[in-house]
């Protein structure tokens, strides 16, 4: 059984490089979800189509998550819809940016 | 355990990011140009005023910045950008960087005969400097016609790219007309300012505003902005162009000016652009390189100013020499160098740290080169600008002395922080 919420904070380890703000308070990580035992599906975006860090971050939240206890197997899914966009920020974030 | 990273069914791929070694090598032949160039610029600077324009020296110097340095650094932040930006691959990697060897080698011989007034020498390295130019175009638009995005920024840079065969061509025919006596001898100064403004006011300012629409939002991290603007910037940047094409070519001075009115409502209408991505930024702290990219957008729209009331008030072509330069400084220059700033700490991150992302604490990018520091810089730089350009208008010598070398200080700190980025003891090693 894994600890979703163990993930949850384990990716907010990851930076998006050029902000300075973890993927889970950018509101990248779309759907965290184990779909069979001990196999993460983890459902993400970017900022933006074509981000040139779209590789290094989908490879570092699939990294982190695998360390959480319980995660055999993960997949991660590049979504562009919905497209994101700034609502999906969390306060933190938001206030960060000045936002 | 295993990790399995992918795409969704049928998505779009949007990583297609050539390897670190094709960009690089461009980019940094183009930082090292603009280094030999501002220690040129600094050694010239006593030399420089608009009826100097033809001295070798000094169109030896233009070329340094416009071909080894502009140029250079473009045509790797292209290779890298069209990735990002219309989500295709390079087509042929292999062919890039093999050019790369081509084009430093062509140019390097190529400004040398400028220098020195070596007709043979131009004629060899600029045939050579042609053809790594045409298959460094040709390349980008077979790249980017495979795009499945639609929109402006696609034209914009397509025409960039085919504006910038046409101004390349052009001066070959100028290099015949020096080996060939007589041959267009009595169409020389059209030529001229054709090769200048298919350069100039083709190539670089099609491409600036281009990837602008792709690269503001990008740092900025804009958001919901309309883009409905952006294809009357294009209509009217080409009639502006061919408006000027007509005036020069058929001595028509109202042609002239319908091409500085169009020119000035096409900056105007890329500003409203720029200042809807601006308005929609969700990174309220606006960093000093990207303001610097906003004041060029301006620079530019007043150079075309500038261009109409000499050609409608002081009714002369004469001058045009320092309107020429404030465009290519202001403009373009100062577009470079603004996301220079960006591009280079972005990608030697990508390169140095990716991997440990993670894994083990990273740096962020602004830890590689904070964009405060380039603050100074582009202020002395715009400062010698404004310096040398009033000056040079007023004639008066001691003011442009002094405004070259602040622009050649600034331009020379910009690549030594860019160098250091780099680091030439690593960047050798990577792929």
């Amino acid at each position: 059984m894994i600890d979703l919420d163990e993930v949850r904070e384990k990716l907010k380890e990851v930076y998006d490089p050029e902000i300075g703000i973890n993927v889970v308070d950018l509101g990248l990580i779309y759907k965290l979800e184990e779909v069979e035992e001990g196999t993460l599906h983890i459902e993400m975006t970017m900022t933006t189509p074509g981000c040139p860090a779209h590789d290094n971050i989908s490879q570092a939240v699939e990294w982190t998550a695998s360390l959480a206890a319980g995660v055999g197997l993960v997949k991660v899914d590049v979504v562009w819809d919905p497209p994101w966009s700034p609502e999906k920020m969390s306060e933190a974030a938001r206030a960060q940016l000045h936002f | 355990m295993q990790t399995l990273a992918r795409t969704p069914a049928g998505g779009i791929t949007t990583s297609q990011s050539p390897p670190f070694s094709l960009p690089i090598r461009y980019m940094l032949l183009g930082m090292v140009g603009f280094l030999v160039f501002a220690v040129d610029l600094v050694i010239q600077s006593s030399g420089l005023n608009g009826h100097n324009t033809f001295l070798p020296s000094i169109v030896a110097l233009t070329h340094l910045l416009t071909l080894g340095s502009l140029l250079a650094f473009v045509m790797g932040a292209v290779y890298q950008l069209s990735t990002v930006a219309f989500l295709v691959p390079i087509k042929t990697v292999t062919v890039a960087k093999w050019n790369f060897w081509l084009y430093a080698i062509s140019i390097v011989g190529l400004i040398i005969s400028m220098m020195v007034w070596w007709v043979m020498g131009l004629m060899i390295f600029g045939t050579l400097a042609v053809i790594a130019i045409y298959l460094y175009s040709l390349i980008i638009i077979w790249s980017v016609m495979a795009t499945n995005l639609r929109g402006a920024m696609q034209w914009f840079v397509l025409s960039a790219h085919v504006y910038l065969i046409v101004a390349v061509s052009l001066a070959l025919l100028l290099i015949i007309s020096f080996m060939v006596p007589g041959f267009l001898a009595n169409v020389y100064q059209p030529l001229l300012l054709s090769h200048i403004i298919f350069a100039a006011g083709g190539f670089f300012t099609f491409l600036a505003m281009g990837f602008s629409f792709k690269l503001l939002p990008m740092f900025t991290l804009s958001h919901g902005f309309s883009t409905s603007r952006q294809k009357w910037t294009l209509i009217l940047l080409h009639i502006a162009l061919w408006a000027f094409i007509a005036g020069i070519w058929l001595n028509d001075r109202s042609a002239l000016w319908v091409a500085g009115i169009i020119g000035i409502a096409a900056f105007i209408n890329h500003l409203f652009d720029v200042r809807g991505i601006m308005k929609k930024r969700l990174r309220k702290n606006t960093e000093a390189p990207i303001y610097a990219v906003l004041i060029a957008a301006y620079s530019g729209g007043f150079a075309f100013l500038l261009l109409f009331v000499q050609l409608g008030v002081a009714l002369q072509i004469a001058g045009w020499q320092e309107i020429v330069t404030f465009y290519l400084m202001g403009w373009i220059t100062l577009t470079v160098m603004g996301f220079a700033y960006k591009i280079i700490p972005f990608l030697i991150w990508n390169e140095r740290f990716r991997k440990k992302i993670g894994k083990e604490k990273t740096p962020m990018i602004a830890d590689l080169l904070h964009p405060n520091r380039a603050k100074p810089v582009l202020i002395g730089f715009l400062a010698g600008l404004i310096l040398l350009t009033v000056c040079s208008l007023m004639e008066w010598i001691p003011g442009t002395v002094i405004g070259t070398l602040m622009i050649g200080a600034s331009i020379a700190v910009f690549a030594i922080q860019l160098l250091l980025v780099v680091n030439l003891k690593k960047v050798g090693k990577e792929r």
